[in-house]
């Protein structure tokens, strides 16, 4: 993949990520590397308006609105400032990807419910955001996340924001997805975490992506 | 469970917008029924006004009777060709001077006045009319013709020009509300961008963020509905008030 910013500004020259059902990478590279530029491309764009500024080497035809939402839906992100919605309560915002896809309301709170139990937050389920400390607001997001049981998660830098007693707890909650068989790209400036979780380490430097430590398990070819 | 995901509600620019919009299409429905009532109440006038012509003769020539009398036979045969109403009664007369002076006129006191012939002229064409005029004036000098249809006329274009008023009144209280309604959704889909980004993100379409501001500004409307309706009824039963005041006076 290729992306220019504005089109003359030139990010990636021709990044071409081969990942597969059940992998786990972690995406490092300097601060302005493209880390947190490259996941945002895979989502296609922060939102429509802004996806008309970069520009696609191969653009996938993803112009049509409804399909874009459909690919989104494929896809779980999770930000390194949570990014959950304030007026909403931890349930509520658990049970949001479920909710824009129409799910009966009644099913999508009693599996968000089953999934907050599952990280242990099901004590602070009614409470809004800025009630809850940053751990606990990211496990939401990451929750969150994995509502909609995406093919592909994609974090960035989601122990960023944390002290490190949670960001353990998070980096072992990935590790529990990861064990269920979710694909997981994390992307993180810390790369003693790569070494530390064994998994293998995209390298972003200019431009370029390089794949250090080992290849996946699930995979013969690469990057 | 909440069934909005969008906050618009808590928003302070439409916090208000229930009472703007309720109060400019109460405005809207004022100008509606003013321009409505003044155009049934104008069709009446020039109805009325343009198939009628007034004669108003002397009630005594140099007070003599018999000329008065003659005076009245000739002016029947030269309205002869024409749907004769006139003349207006003299208890008739009684009635209209007593209800505008306040006070009571005897059968008398009306004699003196001129004698008022109403003519209807049945689509009666131009020429006519002159020749009419002609004839009464060969009658006696003093016989005056009025024909209504110039002030039906005036009326008519005065009533026209309300009429253009009221309706540009409420084309700019429409605009004006439209203009309103376009610059706080736009407003609110500010406020909400990183709201509608993390929507987006989470797999909404974007018919699913329209629906949200839909059922927003059906609610809005809902209340400026309710918030018109009050104060129809609040008017409504003012006027009723204050003209039982001025009748009580």
């Amino acid at each position: 993949m290729g992306l220019t910013f504005r089109g003359n500004t030139r990010l990636f020259s021709n990044i071409n990520l081969n990942i597969r059902e059940g992998d786990f990478y972690f995406l490092t590279g300097l601060s302005g590397a493209g880390k947190s530029t490259l996941l945002k491309a895979y989502l296609h764009g922060h939102c429509p308006h802004r996806w008309q500024r970069f520009s696609f080497w191969r653009r996938p035809k993803t112009n049509d609105k409804q399909r874009l939402a459909w690919l989104r839906r494929k896809m779980g992100i999770i930000f390194q400032d949570f990014r959950l919605l304030p007026h909403l309560t931890a349930l509520e915002n658990v049970a949001l990807p479920l909710k824009v896809r129409g799910i009966d309301q009644q099913k999508a709170t009693g599996q968000a419910q089953d999934l907050l139990a599952w990280v242990g937050l099901e004590h602070v389920m009614n409470q809004y955001p800025a009630t809850l400390s940053g751990g606990q607001q990211q496990r939401v997001a990451i929750t969150r996340s994995i509502m909609g049981r995406p093919a592909l998660l994609l974090a960035d830098e989601p122990t960023g924001n944390v002290d490190e007693e949670a960001a353990e707890k998070i980096m072992h909650l990935f590790e529990e997805l990861h064990k269920t068989g979710t694909t997981i790209v994390l992307a993180t400036h810390n790369r003693s975490l790569a070494k530390e979780f064994n998994h293998p380490e995209i390298f972003l430097k200019k431009g370029q992506a390089f794949l250090l430590n080992k290849k996946p398990r699930s995979q013969e070819g690469g990057i | 469970m909440r069934q909005t995901t969008l906050p618009l509600g808590q928003d302070p620019s439409s916090r208000y917008l229930p009472w703007i919009i309720g109060l400019m299409t109460f405005l809207a429905s004022l100008s509606i029924t003013a321009g409505l009532s003044l155009n049934k109440l104008s069709g009446s006038w020039v109805r009325e006004l343009g198939n009628y012509l007034t004669i108003e003769a002397p009630a005594a020539i140099n007070g003599k009777e018999s000329i008065q009398t003659e005076q009245e036979y000739k002016i029947h045969e030269a309205v002869q060709s024409f749907s004769r109403i006139g003349p207006i009664k003299s208890i008739s007369a009684q009635k209209i001077l007593g209800a505008v002076t306040g006070e009571v006129f005897t059968e008398e006191d009306i004699g003196v006045l001129p004698k008022i012939y109403e003519v209807k002229l049945n689509g009666a064409p131009a020429h006519e009319i002159s020749a009419l005029r002609e004839k009464l004036k060969a009658i006696s000098d003093e016989i005056r013709l009025e024909d209504h249809r110039q002030t039906r006329n005036t009326m008519g274009k005065i009533a026209k020009s309300i009429q253009v008023i009221s309706i540009s009144i409420v084309m700019l209280i429409i605009l004006g509300a439209i203009s309103i309604i376009a610059f706080t959704a736009q407003t609110s889909l500010i406020i909400h961008r990183n709201v509608i980004e993390i929507l987006y993100l989470v797999g909404a379409t974007p018919s699913y963020i329209a629906r949200q501001f839909q059922s927003h500004a059906t609610s809005v409307g809902m209340q400026s509905f309710i918030i018109n309706i009050v104060l129809g009824i609040f008017l409504v039963t003012a006027v009723k008030f204050f003209s039982e005041i001025v009748f009580y006076f």
